[in-house]
């Protein structure tokens, strides 16, 4: 450690259980990283999704959570950082400059293989958006593009939230039970 | 709690649900950890749930909604379609006094038409585009002049559907298939049922000339020039129909200079690559067809290019200029 912490026994307090955050996740490490580079289809992304899942651990981890239940403490963090990449996202930005309506779909080239894997899994999103009714379409887009939120959805379609979650939901499990009957790794 | 007797598939959705909300209970992080170290297939789904959630948050999504809203675009409205059926039924009307009839349909670059043909069967006309169609009572006979068109043809066991082009014939019963005659090949492509290819460079229209045909079935393309076949058959993914029916280019590792020839096609602002090396970079996508201006954008975002604006056209040239 190179902070200077002999007369501060807070410092070496934080500092301890920082030792002991990483120490606990260096045993999910390779899990994670699975993880972050299969649910963001991108090894960079996977990268920036590790450093931030560790700075968010030692920042405001829950030290006896993790001792209880280390695995769900790291993916909890992990699942947060996947459903907020929007936020950080730099390369597949084409919804920031062209309007929706005439939204250009790129697919993001890093690497060959992770591109093909990307436009397969395009193919199964339109094939299954295509499927639903109008209105499903409509719940759906305001979810995942409008990035309401089900009680939002809920009084602009004039549902239930219950109905507004049960349908969003339904197509996202029908979209992973599709993705992973391809047999992805 | 999360029903155990449900599919390791739908547990994750509910599970990738709750943990992701802003609270979550010490006994759902302790059942969760469990359910996680239960079997190596919940992370394996778990992960199928987070990579769906990532896929549906690009514009993706859109341009699936967009592709089938195309159907509802001006140029496809029902008034137009009821328009065309009616003076084609107005046709049929007046058809025996005329027999045999030929009637020609064009579109210009950039148009899109669906012909209701008087037997239920329906040609949809792409960009640039001509058809003489002309039905007797024992052939449905269409002839493609020029372009593309895709064809939903009704059944009928008595008449046979052809459509012939300047290098062969394309005979069915009753299916759905793609013609494109690019000028120097004729592709056709599949999508339900069969259909027999017939290449003649001879005469396509007498019997008795023909070299022995090569039989399409569904998901299946073929090329042929005036000297014969130019591939064997090859499998393609048909499962959504032709893109260009959702008003789509499905750029699959395409190389740049068939993407731009395919842009083209739609539009009288033309792309242009201004270095040949840009030629051969591939590229994959979805655009919409007629949008130039964006699809121009969209090269830019993904390729080593800048796009330079024209009176007439949209110069693509290398960023990397030695």
């Amino acid at each position: 450690m190179p902070e200077d912490t002999d007369n501060q026994p807070l410092s070496r307090h934080v500092s301890s259980e920082r030792d002991e955050k990483l120490s606990i996740l260096s045993g999910f490490e390779s899990m994670l990283m699975r993880f972050f580079s299969r649910s963001l289809y991108s090894a960079v992304d996977a990268d920036d999704a590790m450093q931030e899942l560790r700075l968010k651990l030692i920042k405001g981890g829950d030290i006896d959570a993790l001792r209880q239940y280390p695995q769900a403490c790291l993916f909890r963090i992990a699942t947060n950082i996947v459903c907020d990449q929007h936020r950080r996202r730099k390369v597949r930005k084409a919804d920031d400059q062209v309007p929706l309506d005439t939204a250009v779909l790129v697919c993001p080239s890093p690497s060959p293989e992770e591109s093909a894997v990307w436009c397969e899994h395009t193919r199964i999103v339109c094939k299954t958006i295509a499927q639903l009714t109008p209105r499903e379409r409509r719940v759906f887009e305001l979810h995942r593009l409008e990035r309401l939120s089900y009680d939002q959805i809920a009084r602009q379609m004039g549902m239930s939230t219950r109905t507004v979650r049960r349908q969003v939901t339904q197509v996202l499990t029908l979209l992973s039970e599709r993705i992973g009957g391809l047999g992805t790794s | 709690m999360i029903e155990h007797q449900l599919r390791p598939v739908s547990q994750a959705s509910q599970w990738f649900e709750r943990i992701s909300a802003a609270e979550v209970s010490a006994e759902d992080m302790a059942a969760f950890e469990r359910w996680l170290q239960a079997d190596p297939a919940h992370m394996e789904a778990y992960t199928h749930r987070a990579m769906a959630w990532t896929i549906t948050g690009q514009p993706i999504a859109n341009a699936g909604i967009d592709g089938a809203a195309t159907v509802s675009k001006p140029r496809w409205n029902l008034r137009r379609v009821a328009g065309i059926a009616a003076v084609l039924l107005l046709s049929v009307m007046v058809w025996p006094l005329f027999f045999p009839s030929t009637e020609t349909f064009t579109t210009e670059v950039g148009e899109q038409r669906a012909i209701a043909l008087d037997d239920g069967s329906t040609a949809y006309l792409n960009t640039n585009s001509t058809m003489k169609v002309s039905y007797s009572g024992s052939v449905r006979r269409v002839t493609l002049t020029s372009g593309e068109a895709f064809f939903d043809v009704a059944k009928d066991r008595n008449r046979h559907f052809e459509v012939l082009t300047d290098m062969g014939v394309v005979r069915v019963l009753g299916t759905r298939f793609n013609v494109k005659d690019g000028g120097n090949q004729v592709t056709v492509v599949v999508t339900e049922g069969r259909v027999q290819v017939l290449q003649d460079m001879v005469n396509p229209v007498l019997e008795q000339n023909r070299a022995s045909p090569v039989t399409l079935t569904a998901g299946e393309q073929i090329a042929f020039g005036a000297s014969g076949l130019v591939s064997n058959i090859q499998k393609v993914d048909t499962s959504r129909g032709m893109p260009w029916r959702r008003g789509v280019h499905d750029f699959y590792n395409t190389s740049l200079a068939a993407a731009v020839s395919e842009v083209n096609r739609y539009s009288k602002v033309k792309l242009i690559i201004g270095n040949d090396t840009l030629s051969t970079l591939k590229i994959n996508g979805i655009f919409r067809i007629g949008d130039v201006e964006t699809i121009a954008r969209g090269f830019e975002e993904v390729l080593p290019l800048h796009a330079v604006r024209n009176d007439n056209a949209i110069v693509l040239l290398s960023v990397r200029e030695p």
